[in-house]
Parts: structure tokens; C-alpha cells; sequence
């Protein structure tokens, strides 16, 4: 009812602007033309009101404000890379990410009760609000408290989540005395005297590089890396036997070859020291592989060579090599170097 | 009265005003002004009137609540016979950025609470589309939402992972510095030896391959009867090139946390040869570079995310994460 009486009005508006501007425009009365474009306007809203399409306000009664905050680097789980074994049957022959994806700080939930508990503590209790959504955290809330939680992810949380270390691994052969030298430095870092005599040695001749490389991982976090090879030998065969017939199914393996390692860099509240756990394998095969003729299963290849396995455990300053592990074979000593770096982490 | 007939009583009093309007100028404008409050007076209550109406509205919100796949591309292997690859361990649940049921929760507290007791009022999900009962300024506080929640959700991605062989000249790869500068990054990038770029969303695991895929005849299948013996050749095949699993997480900083898997692979050709009583068995050997770990990158930038620069055929691998 009310509604067709505003249309009514609109409509005798309309059309007594209509009549009143035909004759006001020879008229030349300027005050005049803008009260009636002033009344049209008027008129339109009523006219659109009546069609129910005007503009809703947006703005919160309590002065709340919607936000949302993206928390996916901190949600995602940070998986445990498993290197290569070499052995059929044990875990990970070829490697493979852990079951476990542990989160920086837990599930979406635990960073949500996180942020309820250490921001603001009483603005959730009279009426703010905190939800997870997706991989973010949703929050209706007074816009200070919406900046305080963002404040408290950013700077409290993101930058240890985010710390990475750039880990230099090298394997050093050295002759003696240089090998001595690094022999008595196992397990500790290289100062700037005995770094010198490696360039030296390098320079020399008397010391070669075997491997120099470089993985980037975040702290704690167990990373794989591997610089070599997988060749395919026929190591074996399955012999069947039937009434009148026997046969050879030949059975081909794989041989897990070169530089295998497994690190994990663990940056505490003192960043000028760095705890490593490395493991390192370290595997050659001689070329072409030994062939063995058998009577009944024709020729099987019997793969020989170098191999290694070192677990080092140490503690190093940030940025320093240390001597991790020696790894000796008659006439080669081979020295594992390794040197973390702590570069990345929230700007 | 009918629109017509008051448009043109409107019409006749609108002239006849004016046509007095060299003698009674202030009247004709007083008029105006007790029109114009009447005005006024209508749209308030118009106004009143249709926010108290409940009205419904549909709203496709399949876009926000698709859920994300992880795409695979782990590192792939040569086998040894009758070898089952264990299955891959799950890293993640697909997620949708916005579950339905949740949005509909978020928009009962987000968007005036009070009114959802109103008569009337209800959301119901079809389809991926919202059925909502509400009076109109909601309606509008709702699209502003929805429009909201499609900016903030709008977080792509993606990765470029490049494999580049590396020399006695490219030590400097190997400093401590966590990006390379773009002169580096430029001049390595010129020179891959393969390359693919993954596009997704934050969060979400990328996978991709290239290279040149060979087939290779791997084993034989033996099986015995009564006096006699077959053997079924069994095929396989492996990537000379580049595979690269990355899951780019955005810190909302300028940077993301990277989950990467990535593998250099060279194949030599021809495959050698391994005679068998059954016939020849080609045996391949597959050199490889893998790097598996996770790191935070500036978005942007190219970071030597692992490598190796002594030794047979030295390369690094270089990711660069950018935000669409």
C-alpha cells in the first residue's frame, strides 16, 4: 500500500517536472532549474526504491571489519625427504617423502588457539570472532585487533618458520700432511690458517675436490640430495623347473650409485650456531661391471666397487666449514665439508 | 490512480505553475519545496518498506568451493624385477578455499548476525550455489563478501624450475647468497638443459616433466609347462630430462615457503645390451641430479635450490616462484 502510494507520487513528480521544465527552460531561471533537477533526483530514488534496487549500506553497526589471513607457509606440512638405500627390501630404496609432515606450529586450529590466546585475549570474549578458512584464518573483528593478530604472525611466528640454511657439502681427497691436519680437525670448525692450507693444497694438486655442492632446507627440516646415478644390471636369475624343461628368468637390479645425503640443519635462538646431522653414502661401481658366465642361467653381471656411509652429528658456527667425517681407503683420505649458512627467513 | 493520468495531471499542474511564474516566482518555488519534502518524506518510507522484505537471491559460489588437487610428479626410477613401488606418502588433504558449509557459517556471523533471526531468512546450499532468504541490505553485504572472499582467494602461482649444466666459470653459484643476481640468473637461464614452469594456486603441489621419454625392453615375464617354456618380454621406460614437484606456500610477504622435488635426468643412447637365453635385455643406466627439500625464496627471484658444480656432469637446479 505504501508503496504504490510513493509510486504515485513519483509518477505525478515526474510528470509535473516535465510540464514545469517545457515551459521553465524559455525562461531562463537558473534557481529555478536546479530545484527541479534537484526534485528529479529525488524522484528517481523513490522510482528505484519502489523497484527494490537501491545500494545497501556496508558498514558494520559495532565497527568490526572482515579479514582474512593467508597462513599457508605456516600450515602446509614440512615434509622429511628419505634418501635412496641401497638394498632392496629396506625403506625408502629409492627414496621418498617421511609419512610425517609435521607443521611449524601445528594444525590450522592450533595457530588459530595461538593467535586467540597471545593477541588480544578479552576482544574474543566480547564479540570478536575466529575462524579457519581453508588456509587462512578469518577474522571479524575491530580493525586494531585484526592489525595486532597480523603484527603477531608476521613477526612472531613466520620468521622461525621460515628460516632456511643454505648447506655447503664438499668431499675433500688430500694428501698427507694436509690430511693429517684435517684429520685432527674432525668434528670441529676449520679456521682461517687451515682453510688456507686447503686452497693451497688444492692449488698444488695435493688435495682434489671430489664434490662440491650446494641444498638449500629450512631448519629442522631433513632434506635428500643426490648426484650420481641408477644402473639397471642383470644380478641374478630365478631358475623354474618343469617335468621335462628347466629356464632362467633372468632378474635385473638396480645399482644406487654416486653422492647420497641426507641433512638436517636445526637454527635455534642463537643463530651463530648451527646443529647438522648428516648422513652421507657414497657409492662408485667399476666399469664395465665383472661378468659371470653360469652353467645354466647364461651371464650375470657381479657390480664392484668404492663405497661409504658416514653419520655426523656437530655443531658449527653459522657460516664457518667444519671437518664433518673422514672417510679413508688405502692411499685415499676423503674428508666430508660442511659449511650451513643461515640466509633466508621473513623480510 | 493509473501512471498515465497522474503523469498528466503531473504534466497540467508542473505548466500551469509555471506559466504564473512572473508574478508569483516564490510560490511556484515554495510548491517546488513542499513537493520536494514530500519527497523525501516517501522515500523514507520506501526505504523502511523494502528492508523489512525478505527476499531470496542465488549466488554461484562453485568457484570458491572447488576443492584443490595435488598434481604428482615425483622423481621416477629404474626398477629392479618384480619390484611394487611403495605408494606415495600423502602430504596433504585436497582443500577448497572456502568449504561451503563454513562460508555459510562465516556469512551468519560476518554479515549482521541479527538479522539471520528474522522471519524468513535462510541459506541453503545447491549445486555449488547459495539459496539465500534475506532483506535487502544483507543481500548487498553478501555480494560485497563474496566479492571480498574472490579477491582474497585469488593468490596464483607459479614456478619455474630449470636445470642448467654448470662449469669452472659458475663457482659463484655455489656463495652464500640465497638469490642469484639477475645478470646470473639471466645469462644461466639462456642456457638450459630442460625446463618446465608449473602454474597453480598457494598451496597447492605442482608436478610436471620434460624431456625425452625411451622405452626400453627391461625383463622378460618367464613361464613353464609340461616340456616347454615362454618368455614375454616386459617394456619399460624412462625420462631423459627434468621432473619437478613444487608446492609454493605465499608468506603474504614477498616470499613462500617452497616444498620442491626435483630431478635432472640423462639417459646415454644407445642403451647397452645384455644377452639372456631368452634374447636381449637393454639395460640402462640413468645419471641423475635430485634435490628434495623445502626452502623460503623471495617471490621473483631465482635461488640455486640445490646442485653440484664437481664431478660427472655438474648442474644446479634453479627455481623462481612468482606470484600471479
Amino acid at each position: 500500500m505504501r508503496s504504490r502510494l510513493g509510486s504515485a507520487v513519483a509518477w505525478a513528480a515526474a510528470g509535473f517536472l516535465l510540464g514545469a521544465a517545457a515551459l521553465a527552460g524559455g525562461q531562463g531561471d537558473e534557481d529555478l532549474r536546479e530545484k527541479l533537477i534537484e526534485l528529479e533526483s529525488l524522484a528517481a530514488r523513490l522510482r528505484a526504491l519502489d523497484a527494490g534496487s537501491a545500494e545497501a549500506p556496508v558498514a558494520d553497526d559495532r565497527g568490526f571489519e572482515l579479514d582474512q589471513i593467508h597462513v599457508t607457509d605456516l600450515d602446509a606440512g614440512i615434509p622429511d625427504y628419505i634418501g635412496p638405500r641401497p638394498r632392496e627390501g629396506e625403506t625408502s630404496f629409492f627414496g621418498a617423502r617421511a609419512e610425517e609432515a609435521p607443521q611449524a606450529y601445528g594444525t590450522l586450529e592450533e595457530i588459530l588457539e595461538l593467535v586467540r590466546t597471545s593477541v588480544r585475549p578479552e576482544a574474543w570474549e566480547t564479540g570478536s570472532q575466529l575462524q579457519p578458512l581453508g588456509r587462512s584464518l578469518l577474522l571479524l573483528a575491530p580493525p586494531d585487533v585484526n592489525r595486532a593478530a597480523r603484527a603477531f604472525i608476521d613477526t612472531e611466528l613466520r620468521p622461525d618458520a621460515h628460516r632456511t640454511v643454505n648447506l655447503r657439502i664438499g668431499i675433500l681427497e688430500a694428501d698427507e700432511p694436509l690430511a693429517a691436519a684435517l684429520a685432527a680437525a674432525t668434528g670441529g670448525e676449520i679456521d682461517a690458517a687451515l682453510r688456507a692450507r686447503i686452497e693451497e693444497a688444492v692449488g698444488a694438486g695435493q688435495a682434489r675436490r671430489v664434490f662440491d655442492g650446494r641444498a638449500l632446507a629450512l631448519s629442522r627440516q631433513q632434506i635428500a640430495f643426490w648426484h650420481g646415478a641408477q644402473a639397471a644390471t642383470v644380478v641374478d636369475a630365478d631358475v623354474e623347473v618343469a617335468a621335462r624343461s628347466t629356464v632362467a628368468d633372468p632378474f635385473v637390479g638396480v645399482e644406487i650409485l654416486g653422492t647420497r645425503l641426507e641433512a638436517r640443519a636445526t637454527v635455534a635462538d642463537d643463530p651463530a650456531r648451527v646443529r647438522l646431522r648428516i648422513s652421507l653414502a657414497s657409492d662408485e661401481m667399476d666399469l664395465p661391471p665383472r661378468a659371470a658366465e653360469t652353467s645354466d642361467t647364461g651371464e650375470l653381471q657381479m657390480p664392484a666397487g668404492a663405497t661409504a656411509r658416514i653419520d655426523a652429528d656437530l655443531w658449527t658456527g653459522n657460516d664457518k666449514w667444519a671437518v664433518a667425517a673422514e672417510r679413508s681407503l688405502p692411499g685415499r683420505r676423503r674428508f666430508l665439508l660442511v659449511r650451513p649458512s643461515v640466509i633466508g627467513g621473513a623480510r | 490512480m493509473r501512471r498515465p493520468a497522474l503523469l498528466a495531471l503531473g504534466v497540467l499542474c508542473g505548466a500551469l505553475a509555471v506559466s504564473g511564474q512572473e508574478d508569483a516566482g516564490d510560490p511556484l518555488l515554495r510548491e517546488i519545496d513542499r513537493m520536494k519534502r514530500l519527497l523525501e518524506e516517501r522515500i523514507g518510507k520506501a526505504a523502511a518498506e523494502a528492508e523489512e522484505r525478505v527476499v531470496l537471491r542465488t549466488y554461484d559460489v562453485s568457484d570458491l568451493c572447488t576443492k584443490l588437487s595435488d598434481h604428482g610428479a615425483p622423481p621416477e626410477n629404474l626398477t629392479p624385477s618384480k619390484y611394487d613401488a611403495p605408494p606415495e606418502a600423502e602430504d596433504s588433504e585436497p582443500r577448497a578455499a572456502y568449504d561451503i558449509d563454513v562460508l555459510i557459517e562465516v556469512m551468519k556471523w560476518a554479515v549482521e548476525p541479527g538479522s539471520w533471526e528474522m522471519e524468513g531468512t535462510d541459506i541453503q546450499p545447491k549445486n555449488g550455489r547459495l539459496f539465500i532468504r534475506a532483506i535487502p541490505r544483507v543481500h548487498g553485504r553478501i555480494e560485497r563478501m563474496l566479492a571480498w572472499c574472490r579477491k582474497s582467494m585469488d593468490r596464483r602461482v607459479s614456478v619455474d624450475v630449470a636445470v642448467v649444466a654448470v662449469g669452472d666459470g659458475d663457482a659463484a653459484l655455489l656463495t652464500n647468497a640465497l638469490e642469484l643476481t639477475a645478470d646470473e640468473a639471466q645469462r644461466l637461464l639462456a642456457r638450459p638443459l630442460a625446463a618446465v614452469t608449473l602454474s597453480g594456486f598457494d598451496g597447492q603441489r605442482l608436478g610436471g616433466r620434460a624431456g625425452r621419454e625411451i622405452s626400453y625392453l627391461r625383463d622378460y615375464e618367464v613361464e613353464i609347462a609340461d616340456g616347454a617354456a615362454v618368455a614375454d618380454p616386459v617394456t619399460g621406460k624412462v625420462l631423459s630430462g627434468c621432473t619437478a614437484e613444487a608446492r609454493a606456500c605465499l608468506d603474504g610477504n614477498g616470499g613462500a615457503i617452497l616444498h620442491c622435488r626435483l630431478e635432472m635426468s640423462r639417459v646415454a643412447e644407445p642403451l647397452p645390451v645384455h644377452p639372456t637365453e631368452h634374447g636381449p635385455i637393454e639395460l640402462p643406466t640413468k645419471r641423475l641430479t635430485r634435490v628434495e627439500a623445502s626452502f623460503w625464496a623471495p617471490l621473483g627471484r631465482t635461488v640455486v635450490a640445490g646442485g653440484c658444480t664437481v664431478g660427472e656432469e655438474p648442474c644446479v637446479i634453479l627455481v623462481t616462484a612468482r606470484r600471479r
